[in-house]
């Protein structure tokens, strides 16, 4: 950029620039030391600028300390923050330049039916996803379908209103803004419908959850006369036996975790557990309720392995496994 | 420019204090619903009033848009530094095997070194922010980074200078008024 002469790639570019600060120049040979190509020529150039000036030492030094204290973030888990800070910053940007033609708001749904009860209606559903799979769809109004283990659901849109009938199981949606036609998720217990960003709901049979983890959602229990209520942020609401429990708090972090293929335990009944593991096992996991809900468990286990989380747990807890076939595991306290 | 405290700035600061110190802990109040906050807010708006140029605060012709100024920077770089540890410890979280040796205080350094490196690449166009991170954090060379952004190699040599420059800004202008 700087060199007017006509070898452009060669040192003197960098020292000849006289209008650069020391800090410009000093990060100017920086990155062609970093670059690991260059000449002896040049590397003689640079000592040669280096030792001219104490001034010019102490910055090249700064320089090179400030380069290596990016190490402490040279991890998996810090790479995925800044990627992920950089990503919402983005979509940031671009939901503002495009005037929010398709603002994507997220809502997580997480429902649960009992799984015997529904075969027929499973097997006749608009989507589902087997047991230990999970699966992306993607719907006619731009919003995107997270189906977990075992799950199924049909879909209803109409001019008016976009239903989608949770027929079983878990689902993750991000749902795409349409101000005239509101999304209702729909089990047999009641109703979850996105007032704004993101929830989710869980029926486990018979009795349905709703969580929110982003802005608000109303929940109405399915009965003679509509009850509702509306949840905030960090915020679940049950509805069991046609009755709607007050807003709790919740664990946000644990209750999508299985969006990402997790199971997070935190000093959780094993009973729970084995329960959680057991939807993504296509197979039997025996166990005596009772005595596992005496052991306490924390961690976090990936649900695509339930074998090897089952050996992890053995390892660990006083509990022994007897399998009996490749469907069957039996767990017994030692 | 020296950041020490003079006789003189000492008086307005103090002047400044007594007046205005009640006003912006109310103003925080309303801001934060939480009077601990509210109170460590209003003092280090207080602190970084003292690093303040003594001239600056000598001429200063109406205070409280001026504190409320800082305050707001504050709070934002609270807010900012809270999403981030969120964004931090899920990943951690999620990738637990690998960091599970690490310490609380590394896990503070962790996060100062997310924070510099998200003020600094907000600062920067798209394409010098790709090249240092490619760079950095995942160990291409300056050819490869050059086809991946469609530029020439040299161009990727001064993208990283550009962001190095941007960096010793920050990390040292900070340290200057310390």
């Amino acid at each position: 950029m700087r060199a007017r002469s006509s070898n452009s790639m060669s040192a003197e570019a960098h020292i000849n620039s006289k209008s650069d600060s020391v800090v410009e120049q000093a990060a100017q040979w920086h990155a062609s030391l970093q670059s690991g190509d260059m000449t002896d020529v040049e590397l003689q150039a640079f000592h040669e600028w280096h030792d001219a000036d104490s001034v010019h030492a102490a910055t090249y030094a700064k320089m090179s300390s400030l380069w290596s204290r990016f190490d402490s973030a040279d991890s998996i888990a810090g790479k995925s923050t800044l990627h992920k800070l950089l990503k919402t910053r983005k979509s940031k940007s671009n939901i503002k330049k495009t005037n929010a033609l398709v603002g994507l708001c997220l809502v997580s749904i997480v429902a649960w039916v009992g799984m015997q009860t529904n075969y027929p209606k499973y097997y006749l559903a608009d989507y589902r996803s087997a047991v230990g799979q999970q699966r992306n769809i993607q719907l006619a109004d731009n919003s995107e379908v997270l189906l977990d283990t075992n799950s199924a659901i049909n879909i209803h849109y109409s001019q008016g209103v976009r239903k989608i009938e949770l027929v079983q199981g878990s689902l993750f949606i991000k749902v795409s803004k349409d101000p005239t036609r509101p999304l209702i998720i729909a089990t047999s217990s009641g109703t979850a419908q996105a007032l704004g960003t993101q929830f989710f709901v869980e029926q486990h049979a018979g009795s349905m959850v709703v969580g929110v983890t982003e802005s608000r959602v109303q929940v109405c229990a399915v009965n003679d006369k509509r009850v509702c209520t509306i949840l905030y942020a960090g915020e679940k609401a049950e509805i069991k036996d046609h009755h709607l429990s007050k807003p709790q708090e919740m664990d946000v972090l644990a209750a999508v975790a299985w969006t990402k293929g997790d199971l997070i335990a935190d000093n959780l009944a094993l009973s729970d557990v084995l329960y959680e593991l057991s939807r993504y096992k296509s197979g039997w996991i025996s166990y005596d309720a009772e005595e596992m809900k005496k052991i306490r468990v924390s961690g976090v286990f990936k649900l695509s392995e339930v074998d090897q989380s089952l050996h992890h747990l053995a390892e660990t807890l006083p509990i022994r496994l007897d399998a009996y076939t490749s469907y069957w595991t039996a767990v017994h306290s030692k | 420019m020296q950041p020490s405290i003079s006789p003189r700035s000492d008086t307005s600061f103090s002047e400044l204090y007594k007046e205005h110190n009640g006003w912006l802990k109310g103003w925080l109040l309303k801001k934060l619903r939480c009077y601990q906050s509210a109170e460590d807010t209003a003092q280090d708006t207080f602190h970084k009033l003292l690093l303040a140029p003594p001239s600056e605060l000598a001429n200063l012709k109406s205070p409280r848009p001026y504190l409320s100024t800082i305050a707001k920077r504050l709070m934002i770089d609270q807010l900012r530094r809270r999403k981030l540890e969120a964004l931090y410890l899920e990943a951690l979280n999620n990738f637990t095997e690998h960091d599970a040796y690490s310490s609380v205080q590394d896990h503070h350094q962790v996060i100062e070194t997310l924070i510099l490196l998200a003020n600094m690449l907000d600062k920067l166009p798209e394409k010098p922010r790709k090249a240092f991170l490619a760079c950095r954090f995942e160990g291409l060379s300056y050819k490869e980074i050059a086809d991946e952004l469609d530029v020439s190699a040299s161009m990727v040599k001064q993208y990283i200078a550009q962001v190095m420059v941007e960096c010793y800004a920050i990390v040292f202008e900070n340290e200057k008024t310390k």
